[in-house]
């Protein structure tokens, strides 16, 4: 063992009175080492100082009181938590559990809402075809669209558009027969 | 066969693990002594050393039934009341500038030398003194150096209390002598 490694055990071993037998046996032969532990050993002695810090009776007494008192408070309470288990039903007090239950109900009422809704479906609102032709507007599948000359010539003989002719009269085409139909079932003069 | 202290505490508190208050009682009228010294050297307060003091026998009562005799009671104590101061100083940093032993106000004065006036002022200044060296280091040195100085723990039982390496704690228990050593050149403390 070099001195060094003997002498940081001898600092490990500062306050103790028993040494490793290598150290010892170090110390044994370096007057050098020996000398480093003396000066430790006489320090540690010094600076133990038992007296400097021991209470009177006293004062002892009156912290054990102190401490006495704490844990009479302490184990008081643990006692009345004892005595008195927790029960749910007061735990719920009112004050608790009308909060607490309205917005469970809520919660609830929410969600009940929800769920209907989600299931309502929207009648559907009935809207017409948009109206293009004659067919349309009749409803009726089956009409054939007048073409073009056609209209022109339903036009041409009987609106009001059109222009009679010198002498011609618009009860000219009509047949003897339909004429006295004529006469004898409305005024004829208030037609004419 | 008479019992030593440390016996006789380690009987008791098998008793008060099992809920006897007597047998609490006893211990901390044994060792208020001891932990109060331990928690006035860690924070170097004397009002605060008390405080923890009791502190420290409030929770091992609180603590009691947990502990399960894998050390011995009165070093399971000490690591409570180190704790406590280590949690002490980390919450008040500010208190470690305050001057030492400036509040003592007679708590430590012990009948023994209260009537021998040299042997009192020499008890006084010793105090000082070790204040005045426990203050200047740092907290996990000065945590080692009591377990280990002052309480005469090993230090596997140190590191397993403090939650560090044994090497760590070897490291500081060393620092802690070497800086002692320096110190009580520095002032002439040592004899």
């Amino acid at each position: 063992m070099s001195c060094a490694e003997c002498r940081q055990q001898l600092e490990l071993s500062f306050g103790r009175k028993q040494l490793d037998p290598a150290v010892a046996e170090h110390l044994a032969r370096c007057a050098e080492c020996r000398a480093h532990w003396a000066e430790l050993g006489g320090l540690a002695d010094d600076f133990r100082g038992d007296d400097a810090f021991r209470l009177g009776p006293d004062t002892v007494e009156q912290m054990a009181r102190r401490v006495d008192r704490r844990i009479d408070l302490i184990e008081s309470v643990a006692v009345a938590h004892q005595a008195q288990p927790v029960d749910l039903w007061s735990w719920l007090s009112w004050a608790r559990a009308v909060p607490a239950a309205a917005a469970v109900l809520l919660v609830v009422g929410v969600g009940i809402a929800g769920y209907w809704l989600g299931r309502w479906e929207v009648e559907p609102v009935a809207v017409s075809a948009p109206v293009e032709t004659t067919a349309d507007a009749y409803g009726d599948e089956a009409f054939e669209e007048p073409d073009e000359l056609t209209v022109q010539l339903l036009l041409d003989n009987f609106t009001s558009e059109r222009r009679l002719n010198a002498g011609e009269s618009l009860l000219d085409d009509i047949t003897e027969e339909e004429l006295r139909y004529l006469e004898s079932n409305f005024d004829i003069g208030v037609i004419l | 066969m008479a019992t030593t202290a440390y016996e006789e505490i380690e009987i008791l508190a098998r008793k008060a693990r099992l809920g006897d208050r007597n047998a609490f009682s006893r211990i901390v009228q044994l060792m208020m002594s001891k932990v109060t010294a331990l928690t006035y050297r860690m924070t170097g307060d004397a009002d605060a050393a008390v405080d923890l003091a009791q502190d420290s026998f409030v929770a091992a009562w609180e603590k009691l039934p947990r502990f399960r005799g894998e050390a011995r009671f009165t070093s399971w104590l000490y690591q409570i009341a180190v704790n406590k101061c280590l949690n002490y100083l980390n919450l008040a940093s500010t208190r470690r500038n305050r001057s030492l032993g400036d509040s003592d106000a007679g708590v430590f004065e012990s009948t023994s030398t209260t009537h021998d006036p040299v042997r009192a002022l020499h008890v006084k200044q010793l105090r000082e003194d070790i204040l005045e060296f426990m203050n200047s280091l740092p907290e996990m040195q000065r945590a080692a150096f009591e377990l280990r100085f002052y309480q005469g723990m090993s230090f596997a039982e140190i590191a397993r209390q403090l939650g560090k390496a044994e090497g760590t704690v070897k490291t500081n228990y060393r620092q802690a002598v070497l800086k002692l050593r320096q110190l009580a050149g520095e002032k002439g403390w040592a004899s």
